[in-house]
């Protein structure tokens, strides 16, 4: 039997399906399977260097596993493998075999948004004192710009707990029974990328300052999530971790 | 087919990628390559004469791997080596895929850009692997419109690396050598030799590497590459060599590199080792071995 001429969609499609026969035509072809290694070794390696943490908690061997089935059911569409990986969370939130472990999902989730800040778009962020400078009576109109790889993740465990728990090699680290919910900043200012912990109120206050609301507005729907939301409070960690690029008063033309 | 190149290599880059040994760059070496004595001119001193990446890996809009190639790319000439346009595939380059590594070529001004004769990807689903293609005339109509379009969209010259090869296509009518010479004939583009990759799949492949080379387009090499392989079995118990670049160059290869620069003279040489990185030391250890060579075989060429 001759091969096909165009070997390209046999090739492939054996490649991505194990069970499928070797494609007529090579020789030898007991080395197809080098390939076909290659292809899942080569983008499940990818994905354990980019969720180190999600590796730990799972355990190098089942992390491979359930890397193997998303490779096999959402392959990169891209040869930027650094874009690799981002739906990962969403299939391990629906894994039937993870059913046990849901704070899973949610770890893996901020271990891509620390990758995805890590090599977003560069931006200086201003100095924690720079506030200092705006006269107080306009305080209140100050509208403030948000570094570009800011993100929120709101979870219903203590996703960030677990993370800083287990972030370095070692022992796994089991954090405390009962712990509520989470929600935390990720943003890349420097070299390297911050956490914050955020209240839901503080969460609730940038999302607000993210759609351009001013400072007092942004407050003020802080103050309805939580009565006892402190402006100065909330700001003080967000400026050392450089989550702002720049401020300008609502309605003028001044920027900084 | 036009064959056209469209600029000539050389008129990008503001420094020219000399012809001696040069390393792969790696996050894991930053920190030494950026302490290293910066170059005078284009002279650079002991240690490595310029760096090569995967321009794949810096198609991101920001971040610390941005920051370090920046500081780098003052110190040392740079080369770029694609690894994602599947330039043997049955699709076209992707369009949006060319654009951005144009872009990227607009930033960093690499003195090269090479690609592989392999392909990637196909059906829209990426295989990070480089796999082999068939030596047919219809692949090589194919692969020259393929890299015929890269050059139109770069604006400037490929390279085309010869591949390592565990297996052969029972339909090929051409050999390997045949099939790159006449892609150069007719795309206008230059070769990368990567004379591991010759050994590796001349002992997969059982033919001899010094007739490959012999019958090699060698007047069209820009640029070397180096690298180690290991030794494998394969499901039916034979022996297989794999192109790893996870050691040092074996003393084969390291021979098979003195006939080529006895035969072709002084060339870039990249040592290439992207698994199992070692200390920085080893990598420069390796850069010098092949200085050592390109002197004593090339003594009376001027190191560009």
């Amino acid at each position: 039997m001759l091969p096909s001429p165009e070997p390209y969609a046999d090739f492939a499609g054996a490649l991505w399906a194990t069970e499928r026969a070797v494609p007529m035509g090579l020789l030898p072809a007991a080395r197809f399977a080098l390939h076909r290694n290659n292809v899942y070794a080569s983008l499940i390696h990818c994905l354990k260097a980019r969720f180190p943490v999600t590796v730990r908690l799972l355990g190098e061997d089942c992390f491979g596993q359930c890397a193997r089935h998303f490779v096999e059911a959402a392959p990169p569409r891209s040869p930027v493998l650094m874009e690799y990986g981002a739906g990962l969370a969403d299939f391990l939130a629906g894994f039937a075999p993870l059913r046990e472990l849901p704070y899973l999902a949610d770890v893996a989730r901020l271990e891509w948004l620390r990758h995805a800040a890590l090599h977003g778009a560069e931006a200086v962020p201003i100095a924690p004192a720079a506030l200092a400078e705006v006269l107080p009576e306009r305080m209140p109109d100050l509208v403030l710009a948000l570094h570009p790889t800011a993100a929120i993740l709101s979870s219903p465990y203590p996703v960030l707990s677990i993370f800083r728990a287990n972030a370095v090699a070692g022992e796994l680290m089991p954090v405390a029974a009962g712990l509520p919910g989470e929600t935390m900043l990720v943003v890349r200012p420097e070299e390297s990328v911050q956490l914050l912990p955020l209240s839901v109120a503080a969460a609730g206050f940038l999302r607000a300052l993210e759609r351009g609301l001013t400072l007092s507005d942004a407050a003020e729907a802080a103050g309805m999530i939580d009565a006892a939301f402190d402006l100065a409070q909330a700001l003080a960690p967000m400026l050392r971790a450089g989550l702002f690029t720049g401020f300008h008063l609502a309605n003028s033309c001044e920027r900084n | 087919m036009a064959v056209s190149v469209p600029v000539a290599p050389g008129q990008h880059m503001t420094s020219p990628i000399p012809a001696r040994a040069g390393i792969g760059l790696r996050p894991q070496h930053y920190a030494d390559i950026l302490a290293q004595p910066a170059k005078v001119g284009h002279k650079v001193g002991p240690g490595v004469g310029w760096l090569e990446v995967h321009p794949e890996n810096y198609l991101t809009a920001g971040g610390p791997q941005h920051r370090a190639l920046t500081a780098a790319r003052q110190l040392y000439p740079l080369s770029f080596h694609g690894v994602g346009l599947s330039l043997g595939g049955e699709a076209r380059p992707d369009p949006a895929h060319l654009a951005r590594l144009r872009a990227l070529n607009a930033r960093y001004e690499p003195a090269l850009f090479s690609e592989h004769l392999a392909w990637s990807s196909h059906g829209g689903a990426f295989m990070n692997d480089l796999l082999p293609i068939p030596y047919t005339r219809s692949a090589l109509d194919r692969l020259v419109e393929h890299v015929d379009e890269t050059q139109e969209a770069l604006g400037r010259q490929i390279l085309i690396e010869n591949p390592s090869l565990y297996l052969r296509f029972e339909a090929s009518e051409m050999r390997e050598t045949e099939f790159l010479r006449e892609l150069v004939l007719r795309s206008g583009c230059g070769l990368l030799l990567d004379i591991n990759n010759v050994f590796v799949s001349a002992s997969n492949c059982g033919f001899d590497s010094c007739a490959y080379l012999a019958d090699y387009p060698l007047s069209h090499v820009r640029e070397i590459h180096l690298a180690g392989h290991r030794t494998e079995v394969d499901g039916s118990g034979a022996e297989v060599l794999i192109d790893t670049h996870g050691s040092s160059v074996s003393a084969a290869v390291w021979a098979l590199y003195r006939l080529v620069v006895r035969l072709e003279g002084r060339l870039p040489t990249l040592i290439e080792w992207d698994q199992d990185l070692p200390d920085w030391r080893i990598l420069l250890a390796e850069a010098a071995s092949a200085d050592r060579i390109l002197a004593e075989e090339a003594p009376h060429a001027a190191v560009a």
